[in-house]
Parts: structure tokens; sequence; C-alpha cells
């Protein structure tokens, strides 16, 4: 038993257990796990299934919130979700989107994009980089004019992640260029991937997949409802919108999948290699153990207003530092098997692991860049630690 | 939730705390590590910090593993170097196992009063092939082997003797013998300024262990993995104090016209040693957790985790802090040096860093296997 758990909580773990059980077919547990993405309509039956449980809407307004499931049962949920293999369920649109239009948007917003979130037919794409404002965002130079009916926006993203397979874009532009701090003139815009002026170049990358794009908003005329709550509060919501990525952005269960996976590459080491392999594989599990526990804790202390600021930036510096090297260690330990990826010589434990763990290890290099890089979060440790002179 | 403290245990934590800050930390000290004395033994006692995990039948407060993290803790952020794991941990709680019950009564109570010193000679828990070898000879035992650093042994009243059963290694035999009765040699300091002594036995007559085999492993299970509890939380102390006196170091002292804390170079060294830290106190409160829900087969191997990730980081925010202090952080004259000799010393006396992240690959690989 991992924590002392209440009698609602065990409850709660049982009920997800046996639903499980049931709804979750053993053709899709490890559907993720795969080397090529596992398929849309999968996903969004999927989502369709919990979202039916009432378990994908706390915190959602009244007349959505299925349960309102405490921290602990979130956290028992995830857990349960990843020991059972199931497929991973879209952060974007689940855990991002959906917290950032509960929480700001209009009740006509709210109204039609939640449900089309929770049926798992919309896929969202976020334009916040910019080619020249990546670490530095507040410089982003995209603009939105006012017009009569609306706004006209102007500019160029990047790093957009599924631009190419969305149907839903939510991006910052500029709508006062006269504010007397940058942040305080950029304003939050959703809009449907259909409008016309957006076009998507694709953008490959080192792992030989297609994440990234890069889109174009050419005189894209939008409505003023396409604006999120106020003009010129953008900033906030996204800083809102970050700091709820980045107590999540630790993405601490799949990595937990990831670390079994790294352990059966291991054991089928050559011996030689195996305690070195191994003890590398020990300092990971430490440090994983440790991040559980830290993400569990900064999700409480969230809760009960306890926090020290901080905690977001520590889950994604270790979070970000602990699946990059499980990722290198599983490629090491598959050695030169790693490269032959599909050659039906392979040995069985090899073939897809090995183009799993040289494609992963390469894209994740992108873990300790996106969503705030690894050196932007050391600053903001340091700096709260400094301007709040609180005790450790 | 269970993963919180009660008022009781948040109450204990304060006044140990307020206490401990009043309590002088240097002594004079002797010539000779025999005359040590522990100046705060009896306002430690009057705390209540050597009752506190002792059972109720011995006079103790029958307190577990929580409390066990947080006296540690406090103990830590004090920089005090006190005998209390060695006493209460590793001389106490074993010898409540023993066959029996009443036999250890007035060393109990003398550890209770603050009066009593225990020594703990066990480095056979850690590797059979170094301490002792015991060997069962009629009516009586013998014992063979070194134990080169044994801390508090020229203070002690008692010692407590692990030695492996010759022929048989896996099983162990624990003595509790009379200070007096094992001769040692030249008595030393240890550089956290504490006394200890080498134990050289040769074929010596110890009487009857008083626990052996499965009966040691159980007494073991108890004293070994509370030490260990209290082993990481002092080191968690120690680091929030290293942390604390660094932050405010860095916010003061300017160079260049500039605070230090303005350094990028530094601000990122120092947001190193914060998540080192915190990862070992969630490790080190997981496991006091689990361990007081009396969870055995969850809380071994996250000891191991705890230990390690403690070590490490105690080690790196030690050498860390020196750094951004300057020449100053390698004087006695901050509380900077005297902590980290402290985790020098202490780290190691239960088994380095090293020992239990390859201990715990080991656990993974058998698991596999």
């Amino acid at each position: 038993m991992l924590f002392s758990l209440t009698d609602d909580d065990l409850a709660f773990r049982e009920e997800v257990r046996a639903f499980l059980a049931e709804h979750l077919p053993p053709e899709w547990r490890g559907v993720s796990e795969m080397s090529s993405r596992p398929d849309r309509a999968l996903i969004a039956e999927w989502i369709r299934r919990l979202a039916a449980q009432g378990w994908l809407t706390t915190g959602w307004p009244r007349r959505y919130a299925g349960r309102a499931l405490t921290v602990t049962q979130r956290y028992l949920l995830d857990v349960e979700l990843a020991n059972a293999r199931a497929p991973l369920l879209p952060n974007m649109e689940l855990k991002m989107v959906a917290p950032l239009i509960a929480r700001f948007g209009s009740e006509a917003q709210q109204d039609y994009y939640l449900p089309r979130i929770l049926s798992g037919e919309d896929i969202w794409a976020q334009g916040f980089s910019e080619p020249e404002a990546g670490s530095d965002l507040a410089s982003l130079r995209t603009t939105a004019t006012r017009v009569d009916d609306g706004y006209v926006i102007d500019g160029r993203k990047i790093w957009t992640t599924n631009a190419h397979i969305a149907t839903q874009f939510f991006c910052l532009a500029r709508t006062d260029r006269d504010a007397v701090k940058p942040q305080r003139g950029i304003s939050m815009f959703l809009l449907p991937m259909t409008t016309p002026g957006i076009s998507v170049r694709p953008i490959r990358t080192i792992d030989g997949r297609h994440h990234f794009n890069e889109v174009f908003l050419d005189q894209v005329h939008v409505p003023s409802t396409a604006l999120l709550g106020e003009e010129n509060k953008g900033w906030n919501y996204a800083k809102a919108l970050l700091e709820n990525e980045r107590l999540g952005i630790a993405d601490v269960q799949p990595t937990r999948v990831l670390l079994s996976q790294v352990a059966t590459v291991v054991a089928l080491a050559r011996e030689y290699d195996r305690p070195g392999f191994y003890r590398r594989l020990a300092q990971l599990e430490i440090d994983l153990e440790s991040l559980e526990f830290l993400e569990f804790r900064a999700f409480e202390n969230a809760r009960l207003g306890t926090e020290r600021g901080y905690e977001p930036s520590l889950l994604k510096l270790l979070g970000a530092r602990v699946r990059q090297e499980l990722l290198i260690l599983g490629r090491e330990a598959l050695g030169t098997l790693a490269e032959a990826q599909s050659s039906p010589h392979a040995p069985r434990h090899a073939s897809g692991a090995g183009e799993h763990f040289v494609n992963d290890s390469l894209f994740y290099r992108a873990m300790s860049i996106y969503g705030g890089s690894s050196e932007i979060q050391r600053e903001l440790i340091a700096r709260t630690v400094f301007s709040q002179g609180r005790e450790f | 939730m269970a993963f919180s403290f009660s008022e009781d245990q948040d109450m204990f934590r304060d006044t140990l705390r307020r206490s401990l800050a009043d309590q002088p930390r240097h002594g004079d000290v002797p010539t000779d590590p025999r005359d040590w004395r522990m100046a705060q033994m009896g306002a430690l006692a009057d705390l209540g910090v050597f009752a506190a995990l002792l059972p109720e039948t011995t006079g103790g407060l029958g307190l577990g593993p929580v409390e066990a993290m947080i006296i540690g803790e406090e103990l830590g952020r004090a920089v005090l170097a006190t005998p209390l794991i060695d006493t209460v941990a590793l001389t106490g709680l074993l010898l409540i196992h023993a066959e029996q019950p009443g036999q250890h009564c007035d060393l109990l109570t003398g550890i209770i009063e603050g009066r009593v010193i225990g020594a703990f000679a066990g480095d056979a828990v850690l590797d059979p092939q170094s301490g002792f070898v015991t060997r069962q000879l009629g009516g009586s035992w013998r014992v063979t082997g070194t134990a080169p650093v044994v801390t508090f042994a020229p203070v002690a009243e008692t010692i407590v003797l692990v030695g492996t059963v010759a022929g048989d290694t896996d099983s162990l035999a624990i003595f509790a013998v009379p200070a007096d009765r094992v001769a040692h040699a030249v008595p030393f300091w240890t550089i956290d300024d504490l006394p200890a002594a080498s134990i050289v036995l040769q074929d010596a007559d110890l009487g009857q262990p008083f626990a052996v085999g499965a009966a040691a492993a159980a007494a073991l299970a108890q004293g070994w993995d509370i030490a260990l509890l209290m082993q990481a939380a002092e080191l968690n102390g120690l680091m929030a104090t290293l942390l604390n006196q660094t932050a405010s170091h860095l916010r003061l002292r300017k160079q260049f016209g500039v605070s230090l804390s303005s350094f990028q170079a530094l601000q990122h060294r120092f947001a190193e040693m914060v998540l080192a830290y915190q990862q070992s106190l969630a490790l080190t409160h997981k496991a006091a957790w689990l361990f007081d829900a009396g969870s055995a087969t969850e809380h071994g191997p996250l000891l191991w985790a705890m230990a390690a990730q403690a070590g490490q980081a105690s080690r790196q925010i030690g050498h860390e802090a020196i750094q951004m202090h300057g020449a100053m952080g390698l004087t006695e004259e901050l509380i900077v040096g005297p902590a980290v000799k402290r985790i020098v010393a202490l780290e190691p006396r239960l088994g380095r860093a090293q020992f239990h992240v390859d201990r715990y690959a080991s656990f993974l690989s058998s698991k596999a296997a």
C-alpha cells in the first residue's frame, strides 16, 4: 500500500480497477508504448469512456462537473491508468485547454468547446512561441488589430505541436503596442484551424517524426467572441496555463511506465554490462520515487495554499532529467540493436523498442526546452528563494 | 490524508526546534576522548528525546518512525552531534528484543534518563566479510575480528556488537557487552569531534548473544531501520541549515557592487541544491510514513532510496555551501564548516550513498530475475 488511504479513496480505487477490467480492452493496453502514435479514434473513444465516469471534469463549471475528485483520487486515477498501461490521454486538451476555458472562458465558449474536448473530437494546437520569441515569450510580435466586427491577426508561430492535425488553435497576439510593459499588451484568442488565412508548414525533427509546425497567420479575421476573457489580459491566462502545465508537465506516470520498459531491456543486456546499467537504473528509480512524492505533495500544497512557489519548477526540472536519462539508458542497453530498428534479425525484445528508444531519446531532448527550459526553471527556483527569504 | 504531520507532531517539532536553538553548540573539547561529556545530555533527556522511541513498557514514550524523523531533523538543524542514534536506535531498540525481557531494565532506564551511552560495532550488518565472526563453543561464544571505528566506544557503558555466525554468513549474532569487557586500543577523535575507538577481539569469550539468526534479523529490522531513518533526517536538517545560511550569504554578500544572488551561475547551482534537498526530504518523509503504517515490504527499498539520496544530496550541498561562502566556508567560524564535517562523518556510518544505490540495484535485478 503506497498511501494510507481513507475508505473513500479505497472505494474509488476499486471502482477504477473494476472500470478498467471491464472497459479497457486488452488490445488497447500498451498502445501508447508502441513506436507509432495510437489511432486518434481509439483515443477519442477512450476519452469518452472515462468522461462517462465523470472523472475528467474536476474543476469544470458546475453544469459539466461529473465528479469532484480529490487530489488523492486524481492521483490514484493516474496511477491506475498507468499500471493498466491504458492509452495515454492527451494532456494538451484535457489538462491545459479545458481547465483554461473552464476558468476564463465565456459561457458560450465553454458550451461550445468543452463538450468537444470531452467527446475527443477536437485536437488543439498552442500558438505561443515565435521565431523571435522563445523563452522570452513576452517579446512576441504577432498582432491582433481591432476591426469593426472583431480582430485581424497577423504573424508567425513556430514549434506548434500537432498544428497539422489540429482542429482548434489558441494563440497569443499583441493587442496594445504601447502598453507600459510588453506583458500587458497581449491577448489570447481561440479559433478554428480552418479559419481562412492560416497556413501550416511542417518541421521535421531528428527523431524522424512530425510533431512540430510553423503556423502562418495572414490577415486572419476572427469575431470578437474569439477573444478569451478580457483584452490585454492574455499574459495572465498564459501564466495560469503554464503553471497548470508545469504541475502536470513532469508527466510522471508515463515515466513510470517507461522505467519498467527500460528495466526489461536492461535485464536482457549483455552480462558484463548489466551491473553498471542496474546501478544507473537504480539511481533513476530513486529519482523517480522522489519525483512522484514531490508531485503528490505539490498538488496537496496547491490545494491547501501552502506552496512555496517553486514547486512546478522543481517538478519540471527533475521530470525532464529522469525521462531523458531513462531513454538514454534504454538506448544504451540495447546497444547497436537500438539502431537495427526494423531488422528482421533483431531479437524480439529489441524490435520496436529500438525505434522507440532511439527516436524518443532524441525527441525528448525537447522536454528540457518546452514549457520553460531547465535554465528558466533554475532561475525561477533561485529567484523565488532569494526574494521570499523564507527558511527551508 | 495520512501524509501530513499531526498536531502533536508539529508541537513536538516546534518545542524541539526552540529548545535546541537555545543550546550552546560548542563545549570545551577535552584532550582525552575518554573524558568527553555532552553538555546537552540532560537537556535532551528532559525534552524526551531519549525516551521518545523506546516502548512504554520500559518507561519510554513509545513514539514511532515519524517522531524519530522529527528528532533527527531537528538535531541536524541545530548541528548538534549526539549519541542518540547509537544509544537509542542501535542499543536500546535492539536490546528490547533480548530473550529475557527485563534483563536490560537498568540500562534502558539509564538511556531514558540520559545517563547511559551506547555504542554500536555493527559493520557485519553492512558487509558480512567485515566485522566480527562468532562461534559457539559449548556454553559460551567466542568472537574474533576488528571494528576499526566504533563511535562513542570510549564513553559507552554498553557496546552492542554484531558478528556473523561462523559457517553461516547469512546469520548474525548480536551481543550486548559491558564496555569494560571489550579491550580496545587507544581512543581517538572522529572528524566531527566525537570520541571513538577500535575494537580488536581475538577469540574473546563474550558469553551469550541476546539474539541470533531470525531473532537478530527481527531486532535489526527495528533498530537499524530507525537508525537509517534518523540519520537521513539528521542529514536533511543539516542541509536545511546549510541552505538557509547559503541563501542569506548570497543575498547579503556584495562583490563587484552587486549581491552574489544576482549572478546566474550561482542561481543555477543554488537551484540544483534546492532540488537535491527536496528530493531527499520527499524520500525521507515517504519512508517514515510508510514505516509508520507498518508496511515493511514497501519501506525496505524506500529506506535505501532515502539513504542514497540523503547521502548524495548532503555531500553536494555541503561542498557547494563551502564554495559559495568562499574561504570563510573553510573555517570553524561559520556554521558551514562544522555542518559539513558532521555530514562527512555521519554519511558513511550506516553505509555510503553508493552502497545503498548498489543495494537498490541488486533489488531491481533480483526482481527481474
